[in-house]
């Protein structure tokens, strides 16, 4: 493919970013010079939004993330972890429409990842927000997501869409019924083949 | 930490004592420099018979409009070049030979452009600061990381939104460095212009009483620009430092 449009709601974007739009980074994008509250407060500012209002939604934010006692520390003194959380919660305060994660839980420990995911899925039922995520863990693919595009290596193509099928109200217990078992088992068999292929390339080349 | 500070104005001390100790004693006389404990007095009776009052003013007002002036221009300039590619690699070799040029020889030609008066003393403080801010405010803003320059986009934030939110608040630290220069350059270009040629300012009253021997002004208005300069400076870096802290720089 050579051409293509990129649209969001109905609109093709050119090259400004459309309202409604929050991304989260793979690598840290706190601001070191605002505290935890003030990074999560920063797009509510920007909007300007009623003090008290933007409060009440840093301090859920906070609350969310479990950075409650942390409101008043700067990123340096968090966790890579915890910054990560900031960058999080200070893209979802915004409520946006749609939701782009880049390998957003790398940095985290598996235990704040489980949590993150629950999080996520729970936002995603509360907002409605169309949530796209991208990861290398499997199971987290698995886990969240209804649909999985399984990417090629280098050209990055998309081989194989699989739909999950999994009910709207789930949770990270979906990792226990034997349907996980099966997606998992198709995505590592998918990763399998491309990775063999790029081994094999590299081997010949060397 | 604590003690440090204290060892510090320990060593300070010892130094003023061993001066005092050579001018008392006499192997400095009294002609050449006065004790520091009398420089001291002399200070309190010149500040306080309020004859300099009006040369001093003038001096530290010139030099806080030229520090104003070489901050803000400064930093504008900065994040103008900093914007344009070509106009950074056209300037950027200027900048580093900039403080190769000796401005205060330009005093002369500047008081024949605007009179004796405060501008050519302004300018000449102005230019030997304002490009230790824009070279300081570049350095900053080239170390952003992409990342939060894209969260800037994200947030749908203009070129003029980006550098007041995110790119100078990033470049602090590095813009206070700069703004250290420009307040020493500030009373460099000011004293140093009045030394040369004025009819009035500290420099100018240094320059009077020196050359009529007038050791009780010469030294105590030389003690009161150190001691101007020295706690100007330690106020920003008390900023400085909680700038640093913040950010686990320190």
């Amino acid at each position: 493919m050579t051409e293509g449009v990129v649209s969001f709601e109905g609109q093709a974007i050119g090259g400004e970013i459309p309202e409604g739009v929050g991304v989260v980074f793979q690598e840290d994008a706190c601001f070191p010079w605002l505290n935890v509250s003030e990074n999560i407060a920063f797009g509510l500012e920007q909007r300007q939004t009623p003090a008290t209002k933007r409060d009440e939604l840093v301090t859920h934010a906070l609350n969310v993330m479990g950075l409650e006692s942390f409101a008043k520390s700067y990123p340096s003194q968090l966790s890579g972890g915890m910054r990560q959380r900031v960058c999080i919660a200070r893209t979802l305060v915004l409520q946006p429409r749609l939701i782009l994660l880049d390998e957003p839980f790398g940095a985290l420990d598996q235990q704040t990842r489980l949590l993150m995911g629950e999080e996520l899925l729970k936002l995603w039922r509360d907002t409605g927000a169309t949530v796209f995520l991208i990861t290398h863990a499997l199971d987290e693919a698995a886990m969240l997501a209804d649909r999985i595009g399984v990417m090629s290596a280098r050209p990055g193509r998309l081989i194989e869409t699989i739909s999950t099928g999994w009910p709207v109200d789930r949770d990270s217990r979906i990792v226990e019924s034997p349907d996980f078992g099966q997606v998992t088992a198709r995505l590592w068999q998918l990763l399998r083949e491309e990775s063999m292929k790029s081994i094999g390339k590299g081997a010949l080349r060397a | 930490m604590k003690w440090i500070g204290l060892l510090r104005v320990a060593v300070i001390l010892l130094l003023l004592a061993f001066l005092e100790t050579l001018c008392r004693i006499g192997v400095i006389d009294n002609f050449t420099m006065p004790p520091p404990s009398r420089i001291l007095q002399d200070l309190e009776r010149m500040l306080s018979s309020g004859k300099l009052n009006s040369a001093i003013a003038k001096t530290l007002s010139n030099a806080a409009i030229a520090f104003v002036l070489a901050v803000s221009v400064g930093i504008s300039a900065a994040v103008l070049i900093h914007a344009k590619r070509t106009l950074r690699e056209a300037l950027d070799p200027l900048f580093a030979t900039y403080y190769a040029i000796p401005v205060l020889a330009f005093y002369p030609l500047f008081i024949i452009i605007f009179g004796l008066g405060s501008a050519p003393k302004i300018l000449i403080a102005f230019m030997l600061g304002v490009v230790a801010v824009i070279v300081n405010t570049l350095n900053g803003l080239d170390r952003v990381p992409r990342v939060l320059l894209k969260s800037a986009r994200i947030a749908r934030l203009g070129q003029a939104q980006t550098a007041l939110k995110i790119t100078l608040p990033y470049a602090a630290p590095f813009i206070l460095t700069g703004v250290k220069f420009a307040i020493a350059y500030a009373l460099i270009g000011i004293i140093g212009s009045e030394f040369i040629m004025s009819t009035d300012g500290m420099g100018f009253e240094i320059a009077f009483a020196y050359n009529n021997f007038d050791n009780a002004t010469m030294y105590p208005l030389i003690a009161l620009v150190v001691l101007v300069s020295i706690s100007t400076n330690m106020l920003l870096g008390i900023w400085e430092r909680r700038i640093l802290t913040r950010r686990g720089l320190q």
